[in-house]
């Protein structure tokens, strides 16, 4: 193994300023000197610009061309004059609107299921039950409008007891819309005939 | 060449009295100082032992009227900024192991990964169809001792530009566009493009040696 290579060799092999000769002749020592090819990695990699693209400074500029558009509107030649038909064209969907709770609710003898009105676009809900001082009794989460309650977590739940509960719909780019809080209670079993 | 110099290196070499040597230190010091503590950080993780690093390079090519300094040659072959950070960076080793000692574990670690991504040079190069994955019943270590042996004659026998780029890919773990920028392929498709024909060169020479793919 020769000596190790001088910080202008090293320098200058990073830059591509070496002759084709000189170059050879780095190339081939640092193949077999693991010190000296990692001197070679690790400066490079100190030296290496800014992977920032040409066009990031462009950015605050088209920002603002896009607000001043959308300030003065469209062109006169395509402004919709009033007195034009109206497109009958179904608006884009920019609300979703939040599920609202069906059942349980107020007093009711068991629970078996919950049930709750469709969101459109939803593909995925998930449905919180909170005791009387907002513990979360039971979670879990389905892509249908209704959730059977495993009779597991149905025996758990106390009578003459406040439950509360919600569910939350994910309707795009993983925005959620949530339902307003529902109540039920368990009523107390009937005795025995 | 003393005109070659960068400007601010230029001022501090030629400054003759003390002031406006100090005040061109200053200023050098001001406009590399960023690289330079870039340089110790990237040896430590440590803040306080980065900032001790710092200082010490700072000594260094401030010593005897920057005579570390003086030893760039600006003969148009490197940037200045380039040598600079090769400079630095043996300063703050040098610092490191007068304090630490020499990092045995490192060199173990760096053994190590070697033998891994030489590893995976030879999953490539012997099984890089995805139905001849190596299983247990082909991975007997003798077999993967024999095309390690044969991979390591075929790839001493390429050309020294290629055997680095190997080394590069799959000892020091560069990128792509890393190993372009620093051997000067046009773009990194080039760089993969190479690579590919290096597989398969490798592949035909094993195949020649009786070696087939998936035997690994």
């Amino acid at each position: 193994m020769t000596a190790h290579l001088t910080e202008m060799e090293v320098a200058a092999f990073i830059d591509r300023g070496l002759d084709s000769d000189g170059r050879a002749r780095v190339a081939r020592h640092l193949v077999g000197c693991d010190a000296c090819r990692s001197e070679v990695v690790a400066s490079t990699r100190l030296t290496r610009p800014r992977n920032r693209p040409g066009w990031l400074p462009l950015i605050p500029l088209a920002a603002a061309a896009a607000a001043l558009l959308l300030y003065l509107g469209p062109p006169p030649g395509q402004r919709r004059d009033a007195a034009e038909p109206p497109l009958f064209r179904e608006p884009a969907l920019t609300v979703a609107p939040a599920p609202t709770p069906i059942a349980p609710r107020g007093e009711i003898e068991n629970i078996a299921a919950i049930t709750w009105s469709t969101v459109p676009h939803a593909d995925r809900y998930v449905v919180t039950v909170f005791d009387s001082t907002g513990s979360v009794v039971w979670r879990a989460r389905t892509t249908d409008t209704l959730l059977a309650v495993p009779r597991s977590t149905a025996t758990l739940l106390s009578r003459q007891m406040p439950y509360y509960w919600k569910v939350a719909a994910r309707v795009d780019a993983g925005r959620w819309v949530n339902s307003d809080l529902a109540s039920f209670t368990l009523a107390n079993e009937p005795p025995p005939k | 060449m003393a005109s070659a110099y960068p400007a601010e290196l230029n001022r501090m070499l030629a400054a003759t009295d003390a002031p406006s040597r100090d005040s061109a230190w200053d200023d050098f010091v001001a406009m590399h100082s960023r690289v330079l503590l870039n340089t110790a950080r990237s040896l430590t993780r440590d803040h306080d032992v980065a900032m001790d690093s710092y200082a010490h390079v700072l000594g260094a090519l401030g010593a005897d009227q920057f005579r570390r300094l003086r030893e760039y040659v600006p003969d148009g072959r490197t940037k200045f900024t380039t040598w600079l950070v090769v400079v630095a960076r043996r300063l703050c080793l040098d610092f490191l192991r007068h304090r630490y000692g020499r990092a045995a574990k490192t060199e173990d670690g760096v053994a190590s990964g070697e033998r891994r991504t030489r590893g995976d040079l030879v999953d490539l190069v012997s099984s890089a169809d995805p139905d001849h994955l190596p299983t247990p019943a082909h991975g007997s270590s003798l077999e993967a001792d024999e095309i390690r042996r044969a991979l390591a004659d075929l790839t001493n026998g390429l050309e020294v530009e290629d055997r680095l780029l190997l080394k590069l890919r799959f000892d020091d773990g560069l990128s792509a566009p890393e190993i372009a920028r620093l051997l000067g392929f046009p773009t990194p498709f080039h760089v993969y493009r190479r690579l590919n024909a290096l597989y398969a060169r490798l592949r035909g020479g094993l195949r020649e040696r009786g070696i087939e793919e998936g035997e690994a």
